[in-house]
């Protein structure tokens, strides 16, 4: 299996290619609740992570909720 | 006595809000939050640590959207479209939420918000469906532009984010709230009962403040002190205020004096 180069939360990363949400998710040692994913500055929807595949040099954010004022 | 009120579509009992910033840790934020007896809790939205423990606790899991009404805030934006995008994770986040805190910093020294910034992301996230309760400065246009475009609160702050000043210009505060039809809410500044107090008794709807009771020596206690104060300042406000008197008048009778 190849490796693809991508971004996630500014940092350079490589990863699997062909994977879905879910599947990056457990790549990157994440709980899969309780969190947001953004690709290419639009928010990925949860029913739409399974169909959602991440592609060479795509932008991700992951983000959770923190304490805050 | 119910005393409740609506921001938005939603209806709620207590007047105070609280952040959820700068404990120590997340069990005497969860202590010092439910003794507030606050119905809506402010959070962030920060990136993940990648590589995190897979077991880290997660906040939402201690705070939960089924005890509180979660108010998402942008802070730490400095654009409006920073501001939206993070509206629209939060969103996503808490299945599909649309009450959010709108705040746009102009500047990370002062941390006082960017009022064009802020009105422009207003107007996008209103057009977006989300009810957006905004953090502003305490300029009375500034606060009749975000009412015109839509917000469902406008926050202006007592003093800078943190500072625990308390209200610096109660009557630019009194002026917004004889003006603006939605809630006013003082946010930010506040830094002991008593400015929680004078908020309230200047007319305010409510208030939000984080930082005065997480940086308490006791937070649980100032946690119950801003719930009294808060109570005690809405009931002054209804009860209206005697009048200030240049002069002295006696409250006991002048008749009936035993040397007179």
């Amino acid at each position: 299996m190849n490796d693809i180069q991508v971004s996630i939360n500014a940092e350079s990363k490589k990863i699997p290619e062909n994977l879905n949400i879910p599947q990056l998710l457990n790549f990157l040692e994440l709980k899969d609740d309780l969190l947001v994913v953004e690709l290419n500055e639009e928010v990925v929807m949860r029913a739409d992570w399974e169909t959602t595949t991440v592609g060479e040099g795509d932008k991700l954010e992951i983000v959770k909720a923190i304490g805050g004022g | 006595m119910s005393d409740s009120f609506r921001i938005g579509v939603r209806e709620f009992q207590s007047r105070l809000m609280v952040g959820t910033g700068k404990y120590a840790n997340d069990q005497l934020a969860i202590d010092a939050i439910r003794e507030s007896g606050a119905d809506i809790v402010t959070m962030a939205i920060r990136r993940v640590n990648l590589g995190q423990n897979k077991d880290e606790s997660n906040i939402l899991e201690l705070i939960s959207p089924d005890e509180f009404t979660i108010l998402p805030n942008t802070a730490g934006c400095y654009t409006a479209d920073e501001s939206v995008r993070t509206c629209k994770l939060a969103r996503e986040l808490l299945g599909g939420h649309s009450l959010v805190k709108l705040e746009v910093i102009g500047d990370k020294n002062t941390l006082l918000p960017d009022m064009p910034e802020t009105l422009k992301a207003a107007k996008d996230l209103v057009k977006e469906g989300f009810e957006v309760m905004v953090y502003c400065t305490d300029d009375f246009d500034c606060s009749i532009a975000l009412e015109d475009a839509g917000c469902v609160a406008v926050m202006p702050l007592a003093a800078p984010i943190g500072s625990g000043r308390g209200i610096e210009n109660p009557q630019a505060i009194e002026a917004i709230v004889k003006r603006i039809q939605v809630p006013v809410i003082v946010d930010a500044g506040i830094g002991t009962a008593s400015d929680a107090a004078l908020a309230m008794e200047l007319g305010c709807d409510g208030v939000l403040l984080n930082t005065a009771i997480a940086g308490a020596r006791n937070p649980v206690l100032m946690a119950a002190a801003m719930r009294q104060a808060v109570k005690a300042g809405r009931s002054a406000y209804l009860a209206g205020r005697m009048r200030k008197s240049d002069q002295a008048t006696a409250s006991s009778p002048i008749e009936g004096v035993i040397n007179s």
